[in-house]
């Protein structure tokens, strides 16, 4: 908790000096409103006009058809099982990515003789690009990989870890979780550094043991950082794509395929512009919800936000 | 007034990178001669074969004045859709591109391909009549020319003599000679390969349970097809269709004669028995640190039919220069260019379609290997089955193939049923 005290704002008219520096932040904004309009609202604004029509790319035809490519996403029975794999996603990396962060986060604060070489090593995968840990990955888990060899090894006949069900989805998770650890990790960390130290010795001197410090001081303090962990796990998992397409192309079927795979399938390699444009809209507006939803109840969960 | 042009420099701003598209500095970098350029995809990005077109294309351009620039774009097989796509979609597609034939029913039917027999009637000394007609039919629709063949090519099967002689067990060629060359014998030898030597007795080439043509060879041989022959009903589910693919699964599954899926395995690298791959695939071969051979593909109760594989040049409605493009086609592929390029690719040309002159270009095989090979494209080949939306259709194969039979514990007769569940509503579509 901060002693320092904020200026009161001034209430009433803006003086003329205040108009100056509004403008000149406005003109900050602009390249990023620029950049945005023309790249952002235009591109969701066409995805939504092509996803209300039937796009035959090969004829260069387009017809409306209304509804009907979202009438489709009901009907389609793929979607029994993409859908529930994208859910697993959000859910697992979302959770146990926010978890396993904020756990490593509290290990590496300790003040060690060289902590720093875990901090580096931890951060490493976040370095290297998706497609280059997935081809890593999947040396480690194709059959008679390392990973088999290593089961071997101990007499353990390794499962089929890319042949689909729940197997597959929690390779791909793990993947995906121990990629961006790194990132999450430094941002806790941060957070934990920034937590002021007379409010630990406070608590010390009133009792309380480290757990309890944990939970009634720390966590509290870390709290808007371990939000902003978890939304943006929650918007990355939406996108998990790379490990999908290099390891098994959403296969067996499509047993681990996941919601921006099959728009990716659909758009670039079926040719079905509007059924894909139907599906990136749905993928966005579930991302919009549960994005708002988590920000409307962050008063509730996050120390200061209430107030 | 204020909202008004705050709205009008937001407008602006959103049509400026639009604008700025258009500007000189953000297109192409072309020469600004005031000639036609003209772009032609490909998916090879051999040195050798680029230096060939290169080489064409700068004799057409010799020859015509008109196009002062010809742009080859190298791409993979499985990236041409997409670029295709995404070209058309952004008012920057190609203006020829080589298209499998797997493809060419689709892109006719939605009128992407410009028809051009009234160029190739029209160049002087084409001769159109040399165009082996049984080879142009997947080309050829009411009376129109959609595309030129430039490769023709049967599966051929390449084979390791050293993996074989270490295993002390017959190799292709000896069964050929025993006149037992099918594949249930030919699945024999390879799981006694396999159980000799530890290496897979055979791989499918360019396949990883996600390509059914490269099964074809296999398919033929027992009279099976994905679907009947106008491509309205599934028939992936035959009796013929339950023994080819018996055979392929018992082979990865039961005998562990090859790789499972995911399983990695080089035959060029001398680390598997037999393949079955495309002739052009021998130039892998070059260097290779072990003794090889070739053959046809075995047989099986439909006889012996080998699956040919093929690909146009076509020109695409969506280019822009559609004359130049034509033009350029027909330059590629007039007799003399054609024998050029048939040092790379079996040609569809009757005087070509030839072992003198296949071997005479290509540096590794004889007239004498190369015979039978001919032989199987002029008599014995069945070129690929088309269906009318492609893309669909082999996606839905694919994928319904790699969930339902490429299992360990899959029982066929209840798999092949559900391949069809899959591909019926696409083919019907």
């Amino acid at each position: 908790m901060s002693t320092q005290t904020r200026p009161t704002p001034t209430r009433g008219r803006a003086s003329g000096r205040e108009k100056g520096r509004n403008l000149f932040g406005y003109l900050l904004l602009t390249p990023q409103m620029i950049a945005f309009t023309a790249i952002g609202v235009v591109a969701i604004g066409w995805v939504i006009w092509l996803s209300l029509h039937h796009v035959n790319v090969l004829a260069g035809t387009q017809e409306f058809v209304g509804l009907d490519n979202y009438a489709r996403i009901l009907t389609d029975p793929s979607m029994i099982t993409v859908l529930p794999n994208t859910f697993f996603f959000v859910v697992v990396l979302s959770v146990a990515g926010t978890v396993a962060a904020l756990l490593l986060a509290l290990l590496l604060n300790q003040a060690l003789r060289g902590i720093n070489i875990f901090r580096t090593i931890i951060f490493i995968p976040a370095l290297v690009t998706m497609v280059a840990w997935a081809l890593v990955w999947s040396f480690i888990v194709q059959p008679e990989g390392l990973l088999d060899a290593l089961l071997g090894s101990v007499g353990i006949d390794g499962p089929p870890w890319l042949r689909g069900g729940w197997l597959t989805l929690v390779v791909f998770a793990v993947i995906q979780l121990t990629k961006n650890i790194g990132i999450n990790i430094m941002i806790l960390l941060g957070a934990l550094q920034a937590v002021p130290q007379e409010l630990i010795e406070a608590g010390r001197i009133d009792g309380a043991g480290s757990p309890r410090i944990l939970r009634s001081v720390v966590i509290p303090q870390i709290s808007p950082a371990i939000l902003m962990v978890f939304m943006l796990l929650i918007v990355g998992s939406f996108k998990v794509f790379e490990v999908v397409l290099l390891l098994t192309e959403g296969g067996p079927g499509v047993q681990s395929s996941v919601l921006s795979f099959e728009v990716y399938k659909q758009g670039f390699l079926l040719n079905d512009v509007g059924y894909a444009s139907a599906l990136a809209v749905l993928l966005f507006a579930l991302i919009l919800l549960l994005t708002t939803i988590i920000w409307q109840t962050r008063k509730r969960v996050i120390f200061h936000e209430g107030e | 007034m204020q909202r008004r042009s705050f709205l009008a420099s937001l407008g602006a701003a959103a049509l400026a990178p639009g604008l700025a598209g258009c500007l000189p500095g953000f297109t192409r970098d072309r020469p600004d001669d005031g000639g036609i350029t003209l772009r032609m995809t490909m998916w090879s990005s051999s040195p050798e074969h680029l230096a060939l077109f290169d080489e064409i294309a700068e004799e057409f351009m010799a020859e015509n004045g008109a196009v002062t620039n010809i742009e080859f774009e190298s791409l993979t097989l499985d990236q041409l859709d997409m670029v295709l796509t995404t070209g058309m979609t952004a008012g920057d597609a190609p203006d020829l591109t080589w298209l499998p034939v797997e493809s060419s029913l689709e892109y006719i039917d939605a009128g992407a391909l410009l028809d051009a027999r009234p160029t190739l009637s029209a160049t002087d000394g084409y001769d159109l009549e040399d165009l082996a007609p049984d080879l142009q039919e997947p080309w050829r629709q009411g009376g129109r020319q959609y595309g030129v063949p430039f490769s023709t090519g049967p599966f051929i099967m390449y084979f390791n003599r050293d993996l074989y002689r270490e295993a002390g067990v017959s190799s292709p060629a000896d069964l050929i000679a025993e006149d037992d060359w099918t594949w249930e014998s030919f699945r024999e030898v390879s799981k006694q390969l396999t159980d000799a030597t530890g290496y897979p007795g055979y791989v499918v080439n360019d396949f990883d349970f996600q390509n059914w043509t490269r099964l074809l060879p296999v398919m033929n041989a027992y009279g099976a097809s994905p679907w009947n022959e106008d491509a309205t009903r599934c028939t992936a589910d035959s009796p013929e269709m339950l023994e080819a693919l018996g055979v392929f699964n018992g082979m990865v599954f039961e005998d562990g004669s090859s790789p499972v899926p995911g399983q990695q395995a080089d035959f060029w690298g001398g680390q598997a028995g037999a393949t079955t791959a495309f002739l052009g695939s021998s130039s892998l071969l070059e260097g290779a640190t072990f003794d090889w051979d070739i053959v046809r593909t075995p047989s099986g109760p439909a006889g012996d039919v080998q699956a040919v594989g093929q690909s146009a040049i076509v020109a695409l409605t969506a280019g822009e220069h559609h004359e130049a493009a034509l033009d350029f086609l027909a330059y590629l592929t007039n007799r003399e260019n054609a024998k050029r390029i048939s040092q790379f690719f079996p040609p569809a040309r009757d005087s070509l379609l030839n072992p003198e002159v296949l071997a005479e270009s290509s540096g590794l095989l004889t007239a004498e290997d190369l015979e039978p090979i001919v032989e199987s494209i002029t008599e014995r080949g069945q070129i690929f089955p088309v269906a009318p939306n492609g893309a669909s259709v082999a996606n839905a194969l694919d994928s319904s193939l790699d969930e339902f039979v490429y299992t360990p514990d899959s029982d066929l007769d209840e798999a092949l049923p559900k391949v069809c569940s899959a591909i019926e509503p696409v083919l019907s579509a």
